[in-house]
């Protein structure tokens, strides 16, 4: 699939958010060996241009690290983190995204370095995503 | 047995196609139109969901009526007429726009194996696709679901299907994302649990969460064009276990750097099953799928040319592993025989690998080996691995030899009887010609292989042997992607051997001898005696 010079990263912005089922599992299961709490926390890519869907499709990294899985939403890409530490350790790294698996280009964008506080009331990740 | 049919060609049987689905589904949304066939599936051919929510999310985008732990079973399947029971084949597609519904693309395979007596289903993973990554283990979950269903039907007594399906015969193919899916499926379906990932709990696949239990007979594995590593289990790399044959087109424009070829090199059938590649020049990585559009930059196969690759393929493959037809396994061993009986065109280049799981190992190159070698040209021991843009993309070693005068040669010597050849029939080896100077485009590279027992020597024009073709270089995607070195495998009969007085008990030593092109470049790996 040619790149498509369109395609940018704009934004990247963090919520706290309810843990779903699934969540709730892995955090159970996380919790064994690590220190996470009971939120988890989505991490939405906001970008213009998406690529079309392709069998290599895009990839982020965060520095050298590979988010190896995410989905699409219709702002961009997410994916959630179980622990607050992972922020510590990607914190202030650059977002680099490719389109090919060769070419990871700097998008000008830095990954947070804290995950946000805690609030009374965790967001909706559902909402977030425009799902409902 | 009926008599044969060549693969590509429809057999003896008469079949039919149902389409299957849970009850229910209603894609009211105008978008998802060509969803509309899976909701008046035959009120024979009703399925369940699964809940497939620790391996994988569907996309916000389009609004799906189910939900990953609602995920539907749909498909469609052809049933060959007759008492049964029939061996099982089921396809996947890959990633692709999800509004276009990928799952026909494959009906025109389907037939051609249901002719041959085999039921055959092209399933629906279309909720999975679009601008995602990393959800290559629900594919593969959905692929071992859909084989649960039919063995579900086949023990249903009054169902069409009962007692007519051989679960101990089940074939998978996937293409693309799809095809990395079933490389994984086949490891999955000898587990009772899953770890998906590093963060997520075990899975139990023994029906206890509604998923599994499998252990499904799986006699073959399909790739085409597939995706490799997208999904990496917690254990490692995936290496399949069954009967594994990878093919993949040299113009491919989306994965261009032919992942494959790593699956290929990590998969470690059991003994006596196989792994056989087959790359074929100028074939594209959508045409496999009927419905998917020309997606490469360059000049391509023909559509009906590159399909017909697709049938003697996957009708080979289903013909070998599920029909027990011995004569078309013959075309994973040599890839020739397809020209000699016309079935391919012999102006289109073809490459193939073949490995037994029960070869013998006489030098893979690796770290320990015992062979040595010994040239006066310049011989290097490398990784097979110079990055995905360039010529070599693979998961081995092996080695680099180049020469710039006549009459060098290179000498790998090993101790004879170790390993020893009783058993195997050949001796064997993989090689291959690169793109880089001073290899000349468009040529083929001549050479003299000896085989050697200590006495007496077996001495054979490589190109009478086996032809090494050039590289494609119709760049497929970019100025600076190289094109692809594929190594062929070169199978020498032992009858060779003996006729020039060679005891293979007592070889230990193969020689090139670079005496018929002044300079060259190859790529060597894999010794090995095998049947």
């Amino acid at each position: 699939m040619p790149p498509t010079p369109e395609f940018r990263v704009l934004a990247v912005d963090v919520h706290r958010v309810e843990p779903d089922p699934t969540d709730r599992s892995n955090l159970e299961f996380l919790s064994q060996t690590e220190a996470v709490e009971n939120d988890v926390f989505l991490v939405r890519v906001h970008t213009s241009g998406l690529p079309p869907a392709s069998p290599v499709g895009i990839e982020f990294r965060l520095g050298d690290y590979t988010v190896r899985k995410f989905s699409e939403w219709e702002g961009g890409v997410y994916f959630k983190v179980y622990n607050p530490r992972f922020f510590t350790k990607h914190g202030g790294k650059p977002v680099k995204v490719s389109v090919d698996g060769i070419r990871f280009e700097e998008t000008g964008v830095v990954f947070p370095s804290s995950p946000p506080g805690k609030a009374p009331q965790p967001h909706d990740a559902a909402r977030l995503l425009n799902l409902r | 047995m009926p008599p044969f049919v060549p693969p590509h060609q429809p057999g003896h049987f008469a079949f039919r196609r149902f389409v299957y689905a849970p009850r229910g589904l209603r894609y009211g949304n105008q978008e998802l139109s060509q969803f509309l066939m899976f909701q008046e599936p035959d009120s024979r051919f009703e399925t369940r969901t699964i809940d497939i929510s620790a391996f994988g999310i569907f996309p916000v985008q389009p609004r799906w009526p189910f939900t990953p732990n609602t995920t539907p079973l749909n498909g469609i399947v052809f049933i060959p007429d007759g008492p049964g029971p029939f061996p099982l084949a089921v396809f996947a597609h890959g990633n692709h726009n999800p509004l276009e519904n990928s799952t026909p693309g494959y009906e025109y395979l389907c037939e051609l194996l249901a002719s041959h007596g085999i039921i055959a289903a092209t399933i629906d993973v279309n909720f999975l696709n679009g601008r995602n990554r990393g959800e290559n283990d629900a594919r593969a979950i959905i692929h071992l679901e859909h084989v649960r269903q039919f063995r579900s039907w086949n023990e249903r007594p009054g169902h069409l299907l009962h007692g007519k399906v051989d679960l101990s015969r089940v074939m998978l193919a996937g293409h693309s994302r799809g095809g990395e899916a079933v490389g994984h499926a086949s490891v999955f379906n000898t587990l009772d649990v899953l770890q998906p990932d590093t963060f997520a709990p075990a899975i139990p696949l023994n029906g206890s969460r509604g998923l599994g239990p499998y252990h499904f007979g799986i006699r073959g594995v399909l790739a085409i064009a597939p995706t490799d590593g997208q999904y990496v289990p917690v254990s490692g790399p995936t290496a399949v276990c069954d009967s594994y044959v990878v093919i993949h087109g040299s113009r491919d424009g989306d994965v261009f750097d032919f992942q494959g070829y790593k699956t290929f090199d990590r998969g470690r059938p059991r003994s006596p099953e196989f792994k056989a590649l087959m790359w074929a020049h100028q074939a594209n990585h959508a045409f496999f799928n009927r419905g998917w559009g020309q997606e490469s930059p360059v000049p391509t196969l023909e559509r009906d040319k590159q399909e017909r690759l697709g049938e003697i393929y996957v009708g080979a493959l289903a013909q070998a592993v599920l029909l027990g037809r011995e004569e078309v396994r013959a075309l994973f061993e040599d890839h020739r025989l397809a020209y000699r009986e016309g079935w391919v065109d012999k102006a289109l280049p073809l490459v193939s690998q073949f490995r037994r799981g029960d070869g013998a190992p006489i030098s893979g190159f690796e770290a320990g080996d015992a062979a040595q070698f010994q040239t006066d040209a310049h011989a290097e021991l490398i990784t097979f691995d110079l990055g995905r843009n360039s010529h070599l993309f693979q998961e081995t070693r092996g080695l680099r030899v180049s020469w710039v005068e006549a009459n060098r040669e290179l000498r790998v010597v090993w101790n004879a009887g170790m390993p020893s050849p009783t058993g195997h029939t050949h001796f064997c080896f993989r090689i291959g010609l690169s793109h880089e100077a001073p290899n000349a485009p468009d040529v083929p590279l001549d050479f003299t292989v000896e085989i050697a027992d200590g006495r007496t020597a077996y001495r054979v024009a490589i190109r009478e042997q086996m032809e090494l073709i050039p590289p494609d270089t119709g760049r497929p995607y970019a100025p600076d992607v190289e094109p692809k070195t594929v190594m062929q495998t070169v199978r020498i009969p032992f009858a060779r051997l003996v006729q020039a007085g060679v005891d293979p008990a007592r070889v230990g030593s193969m020689r090139l001898f670079f005496d018929r092109r002044p300079k060259g470049i190859i790529y060597m790996d894999d010794l090995h005696f095998s049947r």
